[in-house]
């Protein structure tokens, strides 16, 4: 069964580079444009969360705080995609619930092989 | 008895490992010439030969390591599309397979090593792959062996780690694509059921892992789950010596294929010898429960008489179970006769598909061992008598293919095997015509189609008009019908002419449990088979004295054998005296007893070996009182009895049975 992963960016090329690479490993890609909107879409089941880290309206730590909040996702891994490797931030991250991280720029394979750590 | 050891020679380990993946093999090669473009197959046939190669160096047999390695190359090449499977390859696949089985073999000191064969199939091999690259030198072979380290993992997590979605199943199988993994979860810090909470994390990994990597590269699979001090890795030096010597008996096969070791937990491996003993030491237990039963009822005392039952109930579930552990699925015997089918069938220029049902049914595995003859001399006959050419079979408006049958079902207490073909079947008239040229029945003599039938199992009888290299004179017949009723079964042929026949094998279940009616003579007691006794009859003793040595059963004259005089017991029969009539070999028989006491089912124990020269007894069993009784083998005991017969002897009288109650 193909597994749901929610890909949320606001940068549309971002979402459509993510999406196209999920899609053609074998993924369902639900794309939504900021925190915000990834909370309104959560309504069916989903394996994984793929969050950027800065969004307008809610970013991606706060998101990943309301995900945890939630009774149906708190288990739900969250990868954060940053471009700083900050180890100060990732703990930041991970004391927000994240599952792992990813740093921009990536290749499309280190996409997957990260996904698939997480999911397996 | 023999000691047989638990940590036994890991060479022999391999070679019994190696044998069923040359079986699986064998099965493999004659499903991908069906389905030539096969991958599944493809992959099953590579995987055994990377197997036997792989492990046969590491465990030394080098001859078989390089020949195969040989046969792997070109697998490799049909596995990645550059080689066409066809019917040579295949032929050349299955010789070269016989070939590994003869370099196993002759690696152990079983047999005499040729190497011609060998040589042979290597250079018909070059000829399907390019010399050039395809063989690299074998000494590079076993080359990984030296970069590879044992690591010891140990990994704590944080108790909040599956808060922050993380799942560790895919971490351990990141690690596992990195080398051989053995895991422990140590659940020390579990704290009690009341402060428990089901979301953290209290378990602790203990890991060995072999793999030729850098420490980082295993550090970096626990890069989102180590907080920087939940992971500690320690290389081990030598890794591999110490996984050999150590206790993780799982570990050290180097390839990805490793992961049939880990299957093989599961299932263990036990010296068939330790399961005889175990079933001897039940056998034992199960005649002292008797007694015990005995005992308690005859001591009238309520608390021993429930502990009694209570044991009673365990010893019979102990021993079911025991004898369950020698139950196999006859699937691996059919499955080898695929083979033979395929050779025969291209041997005679037959074409034939053989289909097998019920190969999951179980029983004993002695009972699999000896039919397997018997079931070859059926097949043969099938193949050789049974089905026709492909020319004949369309002249008949039959498909070309005949078709070849294995049936195993469970039935009661017996397993039915049946060996069915749609060939041209048995013809009535020729049996009956061929048994009165042979004197073997009378020519006035009326008979049904089945008696007919069963004549193809008298000594000297055969039907085929010309004698074959493949069942030869249908000598095998009557050896078959003689097999199998040595292991307590019989044997019967039904067919429809020019639409088949049906040879059925029913046999007991189990070799180790005998249904068996227990007599008395004097103060002995002796048990005969229940399968072979047709009547009992009980006689005025003086209507049988004075040397009569016949008796007359239903206008059957059955010859005797005073079983008193046989085994030289007590001064002979009451005034009355009982009779068994039981089929023999050599034809009915009359064994003379003092009485019949009834049904006994009983655990056979075998005699020991100071008694293995004496004949007509085929076992032992111990009774309920602690006495032993002799279970008679009676094919024996009536051709010892015919052989003294055999010997100047006054002329038989008659006794009719009719005038006796």
């Amino acid at each position: 069964m193909s597994r749901t992963i929610l890909a949320v960016d606001d940068s549309a090329s971002m979402r459509q580079l993510v999406g196209f690479t999920l899609r053609g490993a074998g993924y369902t890609v639900i794309e939504a444009s900021d925190g915000q909107d990834a909370l309104d879409k959560l309504k069916v089941p989903v394996n994984l969360v793929l969050t950027d880290l800065n969004m307008p309206r809610l970013d991606g730590l706060g998101l990943t705080r309301a995900i945890r909040a939630t009774v149906n996702y708190r288990y739900t891994p969250i990868l954060l995609l940053t471009t700083e490797s900050d180890p100060a931030r990732k703990q930041e991250a991970k004391a927000a619930g994240a599952t792992g991280w990813l740093v921009k720029p990536f290749q499309p394979e280190q996409l997957l092989a990260t996904i698939k750590k997480v999911l397996g | 008895m023999s000691d047989v050891s638990g940590n036994a020679d890991p060479r022999l380990a391999f070679c019994e490992e190696a044998r069923d993946l040359l079986i699986d093999l064998e099965s493999a090669l004659l499903e991908l010439e069906n389905d030539p473009r096969d991958a599944e197959t493809i992959g099953r046939v590579f995987r055994a030969l990377h197997t036997i190669k792989g492990s046969g160096s590491m465990f030394g047999f080098d001859e078989v390591a390089s020949f195969t390695h040989n046969l792997e190359s070109a697998y490799d090449l049909v596995r990645s599309g550059e080689l066409a499977v066809t019917p040579a390859l295949i032929s050349l696949t299955l010789c070269a397979r016989d070939h590994i089985l003869h370099l196993l073999e002759s690696s152990l000191g079983h047999i005499p090593l040729n190497r011609a064969p060998g040589l042979a199939i290597l250079s018909a091999i070059r000829e399907f792959v390019d010399v050039r690259d395809a063989f690299p030198s074998l000494v590079d072979l076993p080359a990984p062996v030296a970069a590879l380290t044992e690591f010891k993992i140990r990994f704590a997590p944080p108790v909040d780690l599956f808060l922050r979605g993380s799942n560790l199943l895919p971490l351990f199988d990141e690690l596992r694509e990195l080398g051989d993994l053995v895991i422990h979860a140590d659940a020390s810090a579990l704290p009690p059921l009341a402060n428990l909470l089901p979301d953290h994390c209290y378990l602790v990994w203990n890991m060995r892992l072999f793999a030729s990597c850098s420490p980082e590269a295993i550090r970096d699979v626990f890069l989102f789950v180590d907080d920087g001090e939940s992971l500690t890795i320690t290389a081990v030096e030598d890794a591999p010596e110490l996984a050999a010597a150590g206790e993780s008996v799982e570990t050290p096969s180097l390839e990805k294929a490793g992961s049939t070791a880990r299957l093989a937990t599961t299932s263990l491996r036990v010296p068939a010898a330790k399961l005889d003993e175990l079933i001897n030491i039940v056998g034992e237990l199960v005649t002292t429960q008797a007694r015990l039963t005995r005992f308690a009822t005859q001591s009238g005392d309520i608390e021993i008489a429930h502990i009694a039952e209570e044991t009673e109930r365990l010893t019979s579930l102990l021993r079911d179970n025991t004898m369950s552990l020698r139950m196999l699925p006859i699937e691996a015997t059919f499955a080898r006769y695929r083979r033979l089918v395929r050779d025969l069938a291209g041997e005679l220029g037959k074409q034939i598909e053989l289909s097998t049902v019920g190969g999951d049914t179980e029983l004993d595995k002695s009972v699999i061992d000896q039919i397997a003859d018997p079931l070859v001399h059926l097949i043969r006959n099938s193949v050789d008598h049974g089905i026709e050419t492909p020319e004949e079979r369309r002249r008949l408006g039959k498909p070309a293919s005949g078709r070849l049958v294995l049936t195993a079902a469970h039935a009661g207490s017996q397993v039915h095997i049946q060996v069915s073909d749609d060939g041209h079947g048995i013809d009535p008239v020729r049996v009956r015509a061929k048994a009165i040229e042979k004197g073997l029945i009378d020519p006035r003599a009326e008979l049904s189609d089945s008696e007919i039938f069963s004549l193809i199992f008298l000594t000297g009888f055969s039907t085929a008009s010309s004698v074959s290299a493949v069942s030869g004179r249908g000598v095998g017949m009557d050896v078959v019908k003689r097999n199998v009723e040595s292991l307590r079964g019989s044997i019967e042929v039904t067919s429809t002419l020019g639409q088949g026949t049906v040879f059925t094998l029913k046999l007991p279940l189990t070799l180790a449990i005998i249904d068996g009616l227990l007599v008395r003579v004097a103060d002995q007691h002796f048990v005969f088979p229940v399968v072979q006794v047709i009547e009992c009859l009980e006689v005025k003793t003086d209507t049988l004295l004075r040397g009569r040595e016949f008796i007359e059963v239903r206008g059957k004259l059955v010859p005797l054998v005073f079983l008193h005089r046989f085994f030289r017991l007590g001064s002979g029969p009451g005034i009355r005296t009982q009779i068994l009539v039981a089929q023999t070999t050599s034809g009915d028989f009359g064994f003379v007893v003092d009485a019949v006491i009834g049904d006994h089912k009983t655990v056979i124990k075998q005699l020991g070996p100071l008694c293995q020269q004496v004949e007509a007894v085929s076992g032992a069993t111990i009774l309920g009182d602690g006495s032993i009784a002799l279970i008679l083998d009676v094919d024996k005991l009536a051709h010892l009895a015919l052989a003294e017969a055999a010997r100047p002897s006054p002329p038989p009288n008659l006794v009719s049975v009719g005038q006796n109650s």
